[in-house]
C-alpha cells in the first residue's frame, strides 16, 4: 500500500497504521511533503513503520532538499512503477 | 500495460498536485500504460480552453513567465492527444457556472456516476490527489 503526502503536515500520519493494518506500506513524499525527508524531520515518519520512503525528484531538486539516509529519491518514471507495484494508493 | 486512474481535486495554482498529476500521466503514457484523469471540484476548470485577457497583462515579464508555468491547458490537450482519457465532473462545473465553457480538445464532459465509475472498474490502480 502506497501513501502519498503532499505537505509536511504530519497530522494524518496516525491513520497509516489503521489503514495499512498488516500490509506492507510505503510513503511517497511530493510537493512540500519532501521537507519531511530532511534529517531533522524524518524521525516524525518512523512511528508509521514505512518499509520504504520515497521523495519525488523534481520536488526535492526545486527545494534544494538534502534527503536523509533511508529515503530514496524517485524520478517520475520510478513513481509509475511504484504506484503500479503497490496497487493501492492513498493520499493522506 | 496497466491502467491508472487519477481523480484530481486541485486547480493549477493552489498547490502542485495538478502539475504532479500531469507529469505522472506523461511518464505513464511514455511507458505504454493507459491513463484516465477525472477533473473534479476545483480541477474541473482545467478542462476548459483558455480565455486570454485581450488587454495589457498588468504583470512584469518575470511574474508573467512564472504565472504562465501554471497554465496547463496545453499540457492537458497534449495528454489527450496521446490517448489519455480526461473527463470532467459536470456538476462541479455547473456549480461554478462553467458548465458551458468550451473544453480543451480531447477533454470530455463527464460525471461521477458514469465516467468515474467506468474509470474505476477498468483500472489497475486508482487514487485521488489534491
Amino acid at each position: 500500500m502506497l501513501f502519498l503526502l503532499t505537505t509536511p503536515d504530519v497530522a494524518a500520519l496516525p491513520l497509516v497504521n489503521t489503514l495499512a493494518g498488516d500490509e506492507e506500506r510505503e510513503l511517497l513524499l511530493i510537493s512540500d511533503g519532501v521537507y519531511l525527508a530532511l534529517n531533522s524531520m524524518i524521525e516524525k515518519l518512523f512511528p508509521c513503520g514505512f518499509d520504504t520512503i520515497y521523495a519525488e525528484k523534481k520536488a526535492v531538486e526545486d527545494r534544494g532538499v538534502e534527503v536523509a539516509p533511508g529515503c530514496s529519491v524517485a524520478s517520475m518514471e520510478d513513481i509509475v512503477d511504484i504506484v503500479l507495484d503497490n496497487g493501492k494508493v492513498i493520499n493522506l | 500495460m496497466a491502467t491508472i486512474t487519477i481523480t484530481l481535486l486541485s486547480g493549477a495554482v493552489e498547490n502542485e498536485c495538478a502539475d504532479f498529476t500531469l507529469r505522472l500521466s506523461e511518464a505513464a503514457l511514455e511507458q505504454g500504460h493507459k491513463v484516465n484523469i477525472f477533473l473534479l471540484g476545483k480541477a474541473s476548470v482545467l478542462g476548459n480552453k483558455e480565455t486570454p485577457w485581450p488587454g495589457a497583462k498588468g504583470m512584469q515579464g518575470e511574474l508573467a513567465e512564472f504565472m504562465d508555468s501554471f497554465r496547463l491547458a496545453g499540457r492537458i490537450g497534449e495528454l489527450a492527444s496521446r490517448g489519455a482519457a480526461i473527463h470532467t465532473c459536470h456538476t462541479t462545473e455547473y456549480a461554478r457556472g462553467a458548465e458551458g465553457c468550451e473544453y480543451v480538445e480531447g477533454v470530455q464532459r463527464g460525471n461521477v456516476g458514469v465516467s468515474l465509475t467506468k474509470f474505476f472498474i477498468t483500472s489497475d490502480v486508482a487514487f485521488t490527489i489534491g
